[in-house]
């Protein structure tokens, strides 16, 4: 078996018994991202050298005092918006090409700190906005289970090569659904932590009170590791919370016996209708969630709509300050996806934003509401499956047909994972916890991947 | 005369964007008529916008 298959636990823990090396482990995933990143682009930059020099500086720390950290010698790939000093952060934007990180983020230096390896950047949609676009200096990422398939975004990099077992794990970004978007058209595991629970310091912003940095990996326990290793107070980030630091991994045997989980159904049956196969692999995953233990119940929070309406206003408003010089002297060097996109910023009204920012409020208040009531929330996340990667109209819809920017608004943790497949590419769904309760996040979502055939099933690629 | 968009374009310092992508921003102006109208709002005049403004600690 090649150590690129192997999970970030197993790979771990054989690491820690000095039965796999770090270079083993890079070689395998190296030689992986020879064969299939031709066929994924999931890379702007690949970092090699580097990453090997790395990699045998952990194996010889290894060798003589063990591993410092479960992510010692562990290859993770970074989204190109987050800094990697010395090298560029490109955005995947004409705009950054010259751009050279002088530090690491904060999440970068955590995960070197804990003696992370980085293979390289990551493709993204351009800024973490526009879409998989043919008019950039760098190819649009593709699905690792039909390369004709969007992987979804904008951390398409990170689940492409998740996905397409060239790492076992990768960071990713969510304003409006970025992470958990390509980890359910790559059938791996996402999430968005809760907002503040870890440092954005050092990744490019797209909309300061909606970004989130988050884990991309291909098991839930997996994830848990990484956010762990990343999670944590930093004063330099202004949202950044003082939040005890938790193990994350703590709760993932515990089951659902006990646990309350409201079904937001509306979100797919009325709000934005899903496909029929969506629609069956929900269901079977809420009564298989209730066979495991859990009481699940319908839950109503407020419409889809409206959650879209509002993060789309403070997303637009904020990006727009951030890109306004561009918008004004070099709006012809964005693709023209990413143009359309962040053009209507510049037309939001000051009172647009507050009126956003007070519905934002009530709509909190709701969902906070609904945890008196449950514990959990199961909800959709994309309504069908990935669609061709060359069909702009189809594109379009994936941003608007999906059940992720609620918790972006809110700022409540949320999950996605794989619970179905349709035309050979994975269906998702999304558990979403209380503030801070990521640990009970994982607990569910562990219970069900254990439960579920999909974590087994891999990409021929 | 100018368009109306036009004016709007040029109000937000566009005036490049609406030479050589007008289109968009076009369909910019159409796409923010219609987020405004996805939401209420609020009853209470007072209502306080997210996040509240809070002055530094130290």
């Amino acid at each position: 078996m090649s150590a690129n298959t192997l999970s970030l636990a197993e790979a771990s823990a054989l690491i820690a018994a000095r039965k796999l090396s770090p270079v083993e482990l890079l070689s395998d995933c190296l030689a992986r991202i020879a064969a299939v990143e031709p066929k994924l682009n999931a890379f702007i930059r690949q970092l090699p050298a580097e990453a090997m020099a790395q990699a045998k500086q952990a194996e010889a720390e290894i060798a003589t005092h063990g591993p410092r950290s479960p992510l010692h010698g562990i290859p993770v790939g970074l989204k190109d918006i987050i800094d990697l000093a010395g090298h560029p952060t490109t955005c995947h934007s004409k705009h950054r090409l010259d751009h050279v990180a002088a530090a690491d983020a904060v999440v970068t230096a955590r995960l070197r700190a804990q003696g992370a390896v980085f293979p390289g950047k990551l493709s993204t949609h351009e800024f973490a906005i526009g879409g998989p676009c043919f008019d950039l200096p760098f190819p649009p990422a593709r699905n690792p289970w039909n390369p004709a398939h969007h992987p979804g975004g904008s951390s398409s990099g990170s689940g492409a090569s998740v996905g397409g077992r060239m790492l076992p794990a990768a960071l990713g970004t969510d304003t409006g659904g970025s992470i958990r978007h390509p980890a359910s058209h790559c059938g791996i595991v996402g999430m968005k932590p809760t907002y503040g629970l870890v440092s954005r310091r050092g990744v490019f912003p797209l909309a300061f009170t909606l970004d989130h940095v988050g884990p991309m990996t291909r098991t839930v326990r997996d994830n848990a590791m990484m956010l762990n290793a990343i999670a944590g107070h930093d004063p330099g980030d202004p949202g950044s919370v003082a939040h005890a630091t938790e193990d994350y991994t703590r709760a993932l045997n515990g089951g659902l016996q006990g646990l309350r989980i409201g079904f937001v159904r509306h979100f797919h049956e009325a709000d934005s209708m899903a496909s029929p196969q969506v629609v069956a692999a929900l269901e079977a995953a809420a009564r298989l969630l209730a066979a495991e233990g859990a009481t699940v119940s319908d839950i109503t929070l407020p419409s889809l709509e409206q959650f879209a309406a509002v993060n789309r206003i403070i997303l637009c408003s904020e990006a727009g300050a951030i890109h306004e010089h561009w918008l004004r002297e070099a709006p012809g060097d964005y693709a023209h996806l990413t143009r359309r996109r962040l053009l209507p910023g510049m037309f939001i009204s000051g009172p647009d934003y507050v009126q956003a920012q007070r519905r934002r409020r009530a709509l909190v208040a709701a969902v906070e509401a609904a945890f008196a009531e449950v514990d959990l929330l199961l909800c959709a996340s994309s309504m069908e499956e990935a669609c061709e990667i060359d069909d702009p109209a189809a594109v379009d819809r994936t941003y608007s047909r999906q059940a992720r920017t609620p918790f972006n608004v809110t700022g409540h943790p949320a999950v996605a994972l794989m619970c179905g497949q349709h035309n050979g590419l994975p269906l998702a769904l999304q558990l979403v916890g209380r503030n801070f309760a990521e640990a009970t996040v994982y607990r569910a979502a562990a219970a069900y991947e254990r439960a579920a055939p999909w974590a087994a099933m891999a990409p021929a690629l | 005369m100018m368009h109306n968009a036009e004016i709007l374009a040029r109000a937000a310092g566009l005036d490049r964007a609406w030479r050589d992508h007008q289109a968009d921003v076009e369909e910019a102006i159409a796409a923010v008529a219609k987020l405004r109208a996805g939401f209420p709002r609020p009853r209470d005049a007072a209502a306080e916008p997210m996040p509240a403004y809070q002055v530094p600690s130290k």
